[in-house]
């Protein structure tokens, strides 16, 4: 069940308490390391201080919303994987994309569809190390 | 007609002064050719008068020589034919009457004349005239005394063989031997002078008559063409531009008749190429408003499309957070079931089983506010729900529903309420909605607590104004900023952490209050607090009143199809 991959770090950014509960419960159940943030700010802090690897980040946020999160966080990391959630990821999957997202997933999302994504993720993560030239 | 009497008109100050300068014309060629007749006439008299004399004189000759009485009579008896002969009287050198004719019968008057001027007048060489007025006769005359003088001497010295005898000589020769007087009656020349006046004063009357009739045709043909050139004139001031003057012959009027007709033409033209062009302007207008409408309901339209868009949006995005945990927990439920053997179910499967149905209820309970707050927003209010209310005792019903919390927030409220407001009509369920929002609002603003400020106020009815009663909420909160004030009746909007407010409570408030008639004013500076105001109309008290007639009647009926 646990992960034998290299992600083990997932930040989940979103401004309402039960995602945040369900998606930490999700993937603490499936072996990683989970951490949250209620809005961007708190986000860029959590990325600064710790070694995230993939963040699941909402679009709709007080203060600092989800795509500047994702600039901001890629600034500070190019290499960090992110993930945007959001009630019609159609229109925004493309931007997301074009500033750096691996995917969309929309609200309401299936649990099977984030564990897809995750697998999906840990993928990205082995082409990005390959891409450096460290070989697991 | 009415020029003509009119003293003022053209037409009678030309009759006037032409009339005037006529019969001043007339009289004077009158009185000039009455005076020339009247010489003539007196010249006449006086040449036949003195001719007569001295014919006498000249045939009494002998008479007076012979002082032969009947001779002289005989001599007389020939100037009786005339009327005019007063009398005529032959007198010797001394003045003795030898003979004499009396017309007048009036023998001493004529002796009395005879004795005048005698001296003097047989002295003379010739015709003595003088004029006589008899007034005991009544009499104008002249009378004309010749000398009566003999030649025989003369003759009697020719005889002699004198054959040269100068005038004077004979002259001196000559002998006055009497003295003939005629005395001449002006009364035929006065007649005939006076019927020649009335005959010229006649003529110069007819022609005058003549002249002033002519003169009056002529300023009729004149003055007509004027006077319908000024009717014409005045028909056209009044705007009917179809009135033209008839034109004839090459003369000035008609000329100017034509220049007046060729100019009404041209006016009328003109009148009527503006009249196209305002037409065409109207028409334009028309168009454009059109167009303006047109492009007002697009606008509206995709305003209200663009709205609904947004509303969508914040639906969906409100909706699909609790609908994620939903969904989530229920698949994490279901797992966690179909993984677990049959018959032994664990405690601490058992406690995340509830935990997941919690939140599945939780959400649910969420989404469920979410759509009721949603079709409040939608839903027009039936209006026949609405009733007479008192805005005061509504307000103090909400108050008393959220005291609790105004406590708790360490909020004091201050009230300050008008007395006697005349009632609303409206849903004061609704309104009671409106000011629990406001007054909540209210106090998340001053999440330190504060000072709080409920008042209503009655602002009367003035001239088309309704008149309305003000109702303010004031808080000393936070305030909101500026580029947010015109968005806090966008639904969704909120300012508050999310799960705190749907963002639908200021847009539903000021869709209630709108279908009241009325409207929400805010006035907030940062820092210092918020001031919403909400204005609802007396107006509909009275609209509202036989509009609740008509409803119970509807439901009468209503009830009688059941």
């Amino acid at each position: 069940m646990a992960p034998g991959g290299r992600v083990k770090n997932i930040l989940i950014v979103d401004d309402t308490d039960v995602i945040r509960r369900l998606l930490s419960e999700l993937l603490i159940g499936e072996g990683y390391q989970v951490f949250t943030a209620c809005d961007g700010e708190e986000a860029i802090s959590v990325i600064q201080s710790e070694s995230i690897d993939l963040v699941f980040c909402d679009v709709h946020m007080p203060r600092l919303n989800g795509l500047e999160t994702l600039k901001r966080s890629r600034k500070l990391n190019p290499d960090l994987l992110f993930v945007m959630t959001d009630s019609l990821p159609d229109e925004l999957s493309e931007a997301a994309r074009k500033i750096g997202a691996i995917d969309c997933i929309a609200k309401p999302f299936d649990i099977e569809e984030v564990r897809s994504i995750v697998v999906r993720a840990e993928g990205f993560y082995e082409k990005v190390l390959n891409a450096h030239g460290v070989r697991s | 007609m009415r020029r003509l009497l009119s003293f003022s008109s053209l037409r009678f100050k030309a009759m006037v002064t032409i009339s005037a300068l006529i019969v001043l014309t007339t009289s004077v060629l009158g009185g000039f050719l009455f005076n020339n007749l009247r010489n003539e006439m007196k010249l006449e008299l006086l040449k036949w008068g003195e001719s007569t004399a001295r014919q006498i004189a000249h045939s009494s000759e002998y008479g007076v020589l012979t002082e032969n009485s009947s001779e002289l009579t005989n001599v007389l008896q020939a100037i009786t034919l005339h009327d005019e002969f007063l009398y005529a009287v032959v007198q010797d050198s001394t003045g003795r009457i030898l003979s004499q004719y009396d017309r007048l019968n009036a023998e001493e008057l004529v002796r009395w004349i005879a004795t005048r001027d005698f001296d003097q007048n047989i002295s003379k060489d010739t015709t003595t005239v003088s004029y006589r007025t008899v007034p005991e006769l009544n009499k104008e005359m002249v009378e004309f005394s010749f000398p009566v003088r003999t030649t025989t001497f003369d003759m009697a010295l020719e005889d002699l063989g004198a054959t040269t005898i100068d005038d004077k000589a004979y002259a001196s020769t000559s002998d006055r031997i009497g003295l003939v007087r005629l005395g001449v009656s002006l009364d035929g020349v006065r007649d005939k002078i006076f019927s020649a006046a009335r005959i010229t004063a006649l003529i110069i009357f007819l022609v005058t008559i003549a002249v002033i009739a002519l003169t009056a045709v002529l300023v009729n043909v004149i003055i007509k063409p004027i006077d319908n050139l000024v009717n014409a004139a005045e028909i056209i001031a009044t705007g009917d531009m179809s009135h033209f003057v008839a034109e004839g012959s090459v003369d000035e009027i008609n000329r100017l008749a034509r220049a007046f007709n060729a100019m009404v033409r041209s006016l009328r033209d003109s009148r009527d190429e503006i009249e196209v062009y305002n037409r065409t302007l109207e028409l334009k207008i028309a168009e454009r408003t059109r167009e303006l409408e047109q492009a007002q309901s697009q606008l509206v339209q995709s305003e209200k499309l663009s709205a609904i868009g947004q509303l969508a949006a914040g639906v969906a995005h409100e909706l699909n957070n609790p609908m994620g945990g939903i969904l989530g927990y229920a698949q994490f439920a279901l797992e966690k079931i179909s993984k677990s053997e049959p018959g032994t179910i664990s405690q601490r499967d058992l406690d995340s089983q509830k935990k997941y149905l919690t939140d599945i209820e939780q959400q649910a309970r969420r989404c469920r506010a979410i759509i009721k707050n949603l079709l409040k927003f939608s839903r027009s209010s039936d209006k026949k729900e609405w009733e007479n209310f008192d805005i005061n005792v509504t307000l103090n019903e909400t108050v008393s529903l959220i005291q609790h919390q105004l406590d708790l927030g360490n909020i004091t409220l201050v009230k300050d309420m008008a007395d006697s407001l005349p009632k609303l009509h409206g849903n004061p369920s609704q309104m009671q909605q409106v000011f629990t929002n406001l007054l909540l609002n209210a106090q998340h603003a001053m999440s330190d607590g504060g000072e709080m400020r409920l008042s209503t106020r009655l602002a009367p009815r003035l001239g088309e104004f309704s008149g309305c009663v003000e109702v303010t909420v004031e808080d000393t909160g936070v305030g909101i900023d500026e580029s947010h004030v015109h968005r806090i009746f966008e639904p969704f909007f909120t300012t508050k952490d999310k799960g705190k407010g749907t963002g639908l409570g200021l847009s539903i408030s000021y869709g209630i209050v709108k279908e009241h008639g009325g409207d929400i004013a805010v006035h907030s500076v940062v820092g210092k607090g918020t001031k919403f105001t909400v204005i609802l109309p007396l107006e509909t008290t009275a609209s509202g009143a036989s509009e609740e007639t008509g409803t119970q009647a509807s439901r009468r009926a209503e009830s009688r199809l059941q």
